[in-house]
């Protein structure tokens, strides 16, 4: 039946296009068709006859965009998704699915709104789609993963989450004194009542700025996610309200900028048991504040940017929204999920997070999730990772001529209580990268060099005056990279990535209220290694097809499981319309 | 205005509240550190006199957070107080000893041997290994006198069967004339029934009240009544407070190892027009059933106001205002029931008194 429908309304879609071309643009079509074939070699020991070696899989997909302009006003887009399975045929393997709908507008030429589907945003500590681990710096053959991941899961480039619910926005403006008043609301529902024990669960909130000049701007923010009493059976309804005030002060003195960015705030979560309507108690209470500030300066003639940012994030800090981690905490994987004769399950690792998107989460959830210490033992949850304080520092320059750009960040931050003892936890990182375009460099030539180079130092490490207290986390990530264009529009691509882990450290188990009831100690001797080439054409900028080898390593002898290892040949198809 | 949002800001970041202090999550150093004394056991009190009212509290330290217990252990009775806890340091607040009693019989003025044991874990290798209840502290202690129970006290039966307290107000039930021959006799057969006080090991004092028999045509064995008169005053009605949240009845309680077959019915009468009569059918009577029983001495403590009218164990409306009414509250009687085809049934009892505000602490 689904199927029926399905093939109806592209039916529908496609007849109604060829008329509305011919009506002003009221209607017309968009989208995105893939192709991905897959082709795996697991490289484990050698004696294991249990496990199978090789996989081949992939897909082929369409996603159908109508757009309609019923009106000057008016904007309707809905996307239907028709995807197959490789080696799927006859409707096997195939499925129909609704992936977008959405409708936006402007009222009265000043009230913009939008229904159905968005992507929304207000601040990192608020309600903002954090980067997942090991995404920053993706190296260019790599990179093509994590875009499918990403669209697949509308994680679009500004750390949007995608909701469902409906959003406003207008601004009101004046004569004097302020240039105007912003104002930005939304509501979204993250999960449905079932009518017995589960409410309905909503996210909103909003903000509203004062710009006061070009050099300064002030705002609140609030935020909501609660669950609507009287939907359920249930007589105790989740919370979590965030207040925060944001601020935005710049100048400029003779050649440099100067620029003070600041957000501070305080979060509730709780239960709040209606039994007795009189009487309402608030159960599992966590609360608690943050401050947090950058200052930024710009020495122009240099293109050079140093900044400074401070932060001091209370454990008890909670804020759904901001904190929700993109991956998910998995220890099994899609691919080659068991190996060796024994058929122990296989450990997840970079390659995983690369590639498999079952790691990834769509939706809000409450709580601190569990993480992958080995690669974010820092801020895992982002700007918002609860009990964190301390200073980071970056400076960057961007050559003129697009030659280069350079970056270089140190960040020193500790806890702010301790986890099963009074000494901190302190972390230190440091980052490097370096992009260089080397075309820029070379005299009469055009065809594109680019290079990626980067490395990463975490580390955590706390003393006390016994053993046990006594921790240390190391993780140093390399990575290097290469996109030399061959012909015209014909690339080769050339990546090498490590990550080596060692040490240990105490991970705190929460409870479902998200209370410390325990500490499990994470201890790993981690070394995992990926090369890649490839060879990508582009037929236009909104066309291009990509042949990419990789060939992936994996070691960890705390775990006292086999080393691993992948191949993967990869050939991907990607037309935009 | 930029002044104004420069102190804004100013202030926003530099601001700062109070957060709690310590850590996260459980102890590491419970979990993983080296335990040892830091402070020896130490009674604040050594010679204490709890009938004067005085209490006396223990003190210790630990490196870490330990499960500890100490016991005071009579040297004449063999009472036992086991005062336990989960800390660090042992003080006022968590190892103080009022003069009461865990394991029976109750304390008298004796002097008290006193240990503490404590378990707790550590971190072997690979491995974590449990010490449990290692002793690391013991000493004396002398109680001059005994805690004084403030309330009505029925009987300890010390003084042996009270000849006030009599059956008149039974005489609608069936088996009176059995019932007449209970009282005070010697408990020299577990052939019959014999109903009287008992000078023997006791949880209290030196005596205690034995109800033990057979009746092999009825449930009831038989029954022991306290009505008001039998006292002292010989008001008709006991002197309790009105409130029925703010009374307690309790008393000490032991079926013998060997009997599984006892049943305890205990009714209290009230007066409800305070003529001085119990009307049965028109004034209220509310009772308390026990048909299981934990091994050993134990104590029994009922609010008045949780008390409930039964009918053959189930809750039944009252008879009379409805209202608990301790104050109009005339009689109690104890009743030892068993299945007739199951022989020979045994309860025994001690110390049955009225507290105010709260359980009995024996």
């Amino acid at each position: 039946m689904t199927k029926k429908i399905a093939v109806i309304s592209l039916l529908f879609i496609f007849s109604a296009s060829s008329y509305a071309q011919e009506n002003n643009k009221k209607f017309w079509l968009s989208g995105l068709a893939r192709g991905v074939y897959n082709l795996d070699e697991l490289k484990g020991e050698e004696s294991d006859t249990t496990s199978a070696s090789k996989a081949e899989y992939g897909h082929t997909l369409v996603d159908l965009s109508a757009n309609i302009r019923p009106n000057a006003h008016t904007y309707i887009r809905s996307t239907i998704r028709v995807r197959n399975e490789y080696g799927g045929f006859w409707g096997s393997g195939v499925t129909f699915d609704l992936r977008e709908l959405y409708l936006r507008g402007l009222i009265a030429s000043s009230i913009r709104y939008q229904v159905g589907d968005m992507d929304y945003k207000l601040s990192p500590f608020t309600f903002y789609n954090n980067n997942e681990d090991l995404f920053d710096n993706t190296l260019d053959i790599f990179s093509m993963y994590s875009e499918m991941m990403h669209y697949d899961y509308f994680y679009k480039g500004n750390n949007t989450w995608r909701q469902q619910g409906l959003a406003t926005d207008f601004s009101l403006s004046f004569k004097e004194g302020i240039e105007e008043l912003q104002f930005n609301l939304f509501t979204s529902r993250i999960n449905p009542s079932n009518f017995n024990t589960i409410s309905d669960r909503v996210f909103y909130g909003g903000n509203v700025t004062m710009v006061q000049s070009a050099q300064i701007s002030a705002g609140v923010n609030y935020i909501n996610l609660a669950d609507i009493a009287g939907t359920s059976n249930n007589t105790s309804y989740f919370k979590n309200p965030v207040l925060t005030g944001t601020y935005s002060l710049n100048t400029t003195l003779d050649d440099f900028k100067f620029k003070l960015d600041g957000e501070s705030g305080f979060s509730k979560s709780f239960t709040a048991n209606n039994q007795d309507p009189d009487n309402v108690v608030k159960e599992n209470l966590v609360e608690d504040y943050f401050n947090y500030a950058t200052f930024k300066s710009v020495y122009e003639p240099f293109n050079t940017e140093f900044s400074v940012s401070y932060r001091n994030v209370g454990q008890g800090y909670r804020s759904a929204g901001a904190q929700m981690r993109r991956l998910k905490y998995k220890t099994q994987a899609f691919m080659f999920d068991r190996y060796t004769n024994q058929q122990v399950v296989r450990p997840v690792g970079m390659w995983d997070i690369k590639n498999d998107p079952t790691f990834y989460n769509s939706q809000i959830e409450v709580g601190l999730a569990e993480f992958y210490p080995q690669y974010n033992n820092i801020d895992p949850y982002g700007l918002a990772t609860p009990n964190r304080q301390g200073l980071d520092f970056a400076l960057t320059r961007c050559d003129e001529d697009d030659r280069y750009s350079v970056s270089l960040e140190y960040g020193m931050l500790s806890e702010i209580v301790g986890l099963g003892v009074e000494d901190l936890k302190k972390f230190n990182s440091v980052a490097a990268s370096l992009d260089m375009n080397i075309e820029n460099m070379l005299p009469n030539y055009d065809k594109q060099i680019t290079m990626q180079l980067g490395y990463t130092n975490d580390q955590t490490k706390r003393s006390g005056d016994q053993d046990f207290i006594e921790t240390e986390l190391y993780t140093q990530r390399i990575y290097a990279g290469l996109t030399l264009e061959l012909a015209d529009k014909f690339y080769y691509l050339l990546g090498y990535e490590t990550i080596e882990a060692s040490g240990s450290d105490y991970l705190a188990v929460r409870d479902r209220n998200d209370v410390v009831e325990d500490f499990t100690l994470f201890e790993t001797q981690l070394s995992e290694r990926i090369f890649g080439m490839g060879l990508r054409y582009e037929f236009d900028n909104k066309n291009d097809l990509q042949i990419l080898w990789q060939d992936y390593s994996w070691s960890n002898s705390v775990l006292g499981t086999e080393d691993y290892g992948f191949d993967r040949m990869s050939v991907i198809y990607i037309m935009k319309f | 205005m930029k002044r104004v949002l420069y102190i804004l800001v100013l202030g926003t970041v530099l601001s700062s509240c109070e957060r709690e202090e310590g850590f996260q999550g459980p102890s590491l150093i419970d979990q993983f550190g080296e335990f040892n004394v830091v402070e020896n056991l130490q009674i604040s009190n050594p010679d204490v006199d709890f009938g004067a009212g005085e209490s006396s509290f223990f003190r210790a330290e630990f490196s870490k957070s330990v499960n500890w217990e100490i016991v005071i252990k009579g040297a004449v009775s063999g009472a036992e107080k086991v005062i336990s806890g989960s800390s660090r340091i042992l003080d006022e607040d968590n190892a103080t000893w009022d003069g009461s009693t865990t394991n029976f019989p109750m304390f008298k003025s004796e002097s008290c041997d006193i240990s503490l044991a404590v378990s707790y874990n550590i971190n072997s290798g690979d491995s974590i290994i449990s010490v449990t209840d290692s002793i690391v502290a013991s000493d004396k202690f002398n109680v001059a006198s005994i805690k004084v129970n403030n309330g009505l006290l029925l009987s300890d039966f010390e003084s042996g069967f009270n000849q006030n307290w009599d059956n008149r107000s039974l005489s609608s039930l069936g088996g009176v004339d059995i019932i007449n021959e209970f009282t005070n006799v010697t408990l020299s057969t577990q052939a019959g029934v014999n109903f009287g006080a008992l000078s023997t090991v006791s949880p209290q004092g030196n005596s205690f009240f034995n109800l033990a028999g057979s009746c092999s045509w009825d449930w009831l064995i038989g029954m022991l009544v306290m009505p008001a008169e039998s006292y002292s005053d010989g008001a008709s009605t006991y002197d309790l407070n009105e409130n029925p949240n703010n009374v307690y009845f309790n008393f000490l309680l032991n079926v013998p190892e060997n009997i599984s077959n006892a049943k305890l019915l205990i009714r209290f009468y009230e007066d409800d027009n305070n003529n001085g009569i119990f009307e049965s059918g028109s004034e209220d009577m509310y009772s308390i059933w026990q048909e299981s029983f934990d091994v050993g001495w134990q104590t029994l403590s009922v609010r008045y106001s949780d008390l409930e009218a039964l009918d053959e164990g189930s809750p039944v409306q009252p008879d009379g205002n409805g209202a608990r009414n301790p104050n109009l509250l005339k009689a109690i009687d104890f009743l030892l029931l068993a299945d007739p085809s199951s022989g020979f049934s045994q309860v025994q009892m001690d110390y049955v008194i009225f507290t105010d505000d709260e359980p009995l602490k024996p």
